[in-house]
């Protein structure tokens, strides 16, 4: 009811407002939305792809990483230590610094093409930035199933690597689904962080035509279309994570 | 020496504290022994080291003439032949019962999956669980989970069974199942080794009972010896004080 209300105000009191008629014009033409939109929605395609190639990426490095994390074997320290330094270093900076770190430093060291483009290279840091945040996830996972799990596998014979492919991981990777899902609503919005090394991709077409029809539109046609991807995405993740939440809820009062 | 299982002086120790120092048992075989002792005398810990979950400080663990516990010998075989059944029944909440039986048997004993899911069923199908083949362990009763997880555990065929205070977390009306199970397994001719609390079954299917305490079996008998008439004045305040609650 109040949203109802709010929504009625904002619609009846925004057009009233002084500068309306310019700010409608130069945000929300219906033309220069029409002439944008195609053009945007296919820059959006190189979005996905830099998506779809990071996802198994940050995923596969992710859980490496955090294997590593949790491992205990005196003669994996080093390794160990090794992720513990790369994980606090990715974490500890914006997405955005190590994009433009790596993404005009490594290009800077004149390699030949194609290992020059700070497109290959911004998603390098992509999926590297991401995967730290992921390696957290996972190692929260894992170290969250209890001992007696591993304890049980180990006792019928299974080798450690087995306990941790069949038992472990399998129980860590479905708690840890619904935080998952929210960081990667965060890469498909931190894709376009890409754009600012260069690569057109929706983003950057976006300014190029701002600038070419001073016209802001093609700003709101670019949110239009994350949102399309972005909304469900968090949706499911908050319809995951409930589920995941009733679940564990059940069966603590069952235990 | 014809003993099926040997626990020869063994020795374990967590940092300062020496929870094992020199037990020692020989068990026939298709005997069942019963370990009663106070809470953190060591019944778990001594399980868990013959099954070689934990390794052991000193002594030897000899299964069938073989020392298990020999630095050399691969322990994923010798836990196969050492079944384990915890207090929690540590079910793996992700599979269904039929794959918690037949995980072991087609990825450590090498079994086909049909054959693993034959004797599965055959076991569930034995110990009246045939229509919870496809359940999750989150829909059984804690009796139903218990039994699936002895299940488990005798679907190895192994030739020692190890049973940690296996009724300890079920509600009273649930413990005769379990009971009743275990039994069944005895009159099979398994060789069976389990800490507990239930001084009544101990009494009624053990051939021998050991009362752990400050790290060696202080003493062990027939359940008639030990629990009737102890010779002992520490097996005798501990059985005083639990037959008290
Ligand atoms: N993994 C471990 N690390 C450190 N100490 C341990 C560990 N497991 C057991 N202990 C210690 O060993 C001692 C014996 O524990 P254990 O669980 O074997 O006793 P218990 O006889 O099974 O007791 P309960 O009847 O309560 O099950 C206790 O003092 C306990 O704190
Ligand atoms: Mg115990």
């Amino acid at each position: 009811m109040s949203t109802v209300a709010f929504v009625a105000l904002v619609v009846i009191l925004v057009p009233r407002m002084p500068r309306w008629d310019r700010v409608k014009q130069s945000f929300f033409s219906g033309e220069q939305f029409a002439d944008s939109f195609p053009r945007l929605l296919d820059a959006f395609v190189l979005d996905l792809k830099i998506f779809a190639w990071s996802v198994p990426v940050i995923l596969g490095f992710g859980m490496l990483v955090a294997l590593a994390r949790v491992s205990r074997n005196p003669a994996l320290f080093p390794i160990r230590a090794l992720c513990v330094i790369y994980v606090d270093l990715m974490r500890g900076v914006p997405v955005l610094l190590w994009i433009y770190l790596i993404g005009f430093g490594v290009p800077g060291l004149g390699l030949e093409r194609p290992w020059n483009s700070p497109l290959l290279w911004g998603t390098v840091a992509l999926c590297l930035t991401y995967s730290s945040y992921v390696s957290e996830v996972f190692r929260s996972g894992i170290e969250g199933v209890h001992e007696s799990q591993r304890a049980a596998a180990r006792s019928l014979g299974l080798t450690h690597g087995q306990a941790l492919r069949l038992v472990v991981i399998p129980q860590a990777v479905r708690r840890v689904i619904p935080p998952l899902m929210n960081d990667l609503v965060s890469l498909q919005k931190d894709v376009a962080l890409v754009s600012l090394i260069g690569p057109i991709e929706i983003l950057r077409q976006a300014g190029i035509d701002k600038s070419k029809f001073a016209n802001f539109t093609p700003y709101v046609v670019a949110a239009v279309i994350f949102l399309c991807i972005t909304v469900p995405l968090t949706r499911t993740a908050d319809w995951l994570l409930a589920r995941e939440r009733r679940r564990t809820g059940a069966t603590r009062v069952a235990a | 020496m014809n003993a099926h299982l040997s626990i020869r002086g063994v020795h374990k120790a967590f940092g300062r504290n020496e929870v094992l120092r020199g037990v020692s048992l020989d068990v026939p075989r298709g005997n069942v022994v019963a370990f009663i002792g106070a809470s953190g005398s060591g019944k778990s810990t001594l399980l868990r080291c013959i099954n070689l979950l934990e390794p052991i400080d000193d002594g030897e663990i000899v299964l069938d003439g073989t020392d298990i516990s020999a630095p050399g010998f691969d322990a994923n075989v010798a836990r196969r032949d050492v079944g384990l059944v915890f207090q929690n029944y540590n079910l793996f909440p992700h599979m269904n019962v039929m794959r918690n039986i037949t995980l072991a048997l087609t990825h450590a004993a090498g079994a086909e999956k049909s054959a693993a899911e034959a004797s599965a069923m055959d076991l569930l199908t034995r110990f009246g669980l045939a229509d919870k083949a496809r359940a999750y362990p989150e829909h059984l009763s804690g009796g139903q989970q218990q039994r699936v997880a002895i299940i488990r555990a005798v679907a190895l065929k192994p030739s020692v069974l190890l049973l940690d205070e296996v009724t300890a977390a079920l509600d009273p009306q649930l413990v005769g199942e379990v009971l009743d199970l275990i039994a069944e397994l005895r009159t099979s001719g398994m060789t069976m080794l389990m800490a507990t609390h239930e001084m009544s079954f101990a009494h009624s299917i053990a051939d021998t009972v050991c009362f752990l305490h400050d790290g060696t079996i202080h003493e062990s008998g027939t359940p008639q010896e030990v629990l009737d008439a102890p010779r002992e004045e520490r097996t005798r305040t501990f059985l005083a004080r639990t037959n008290r609650r």
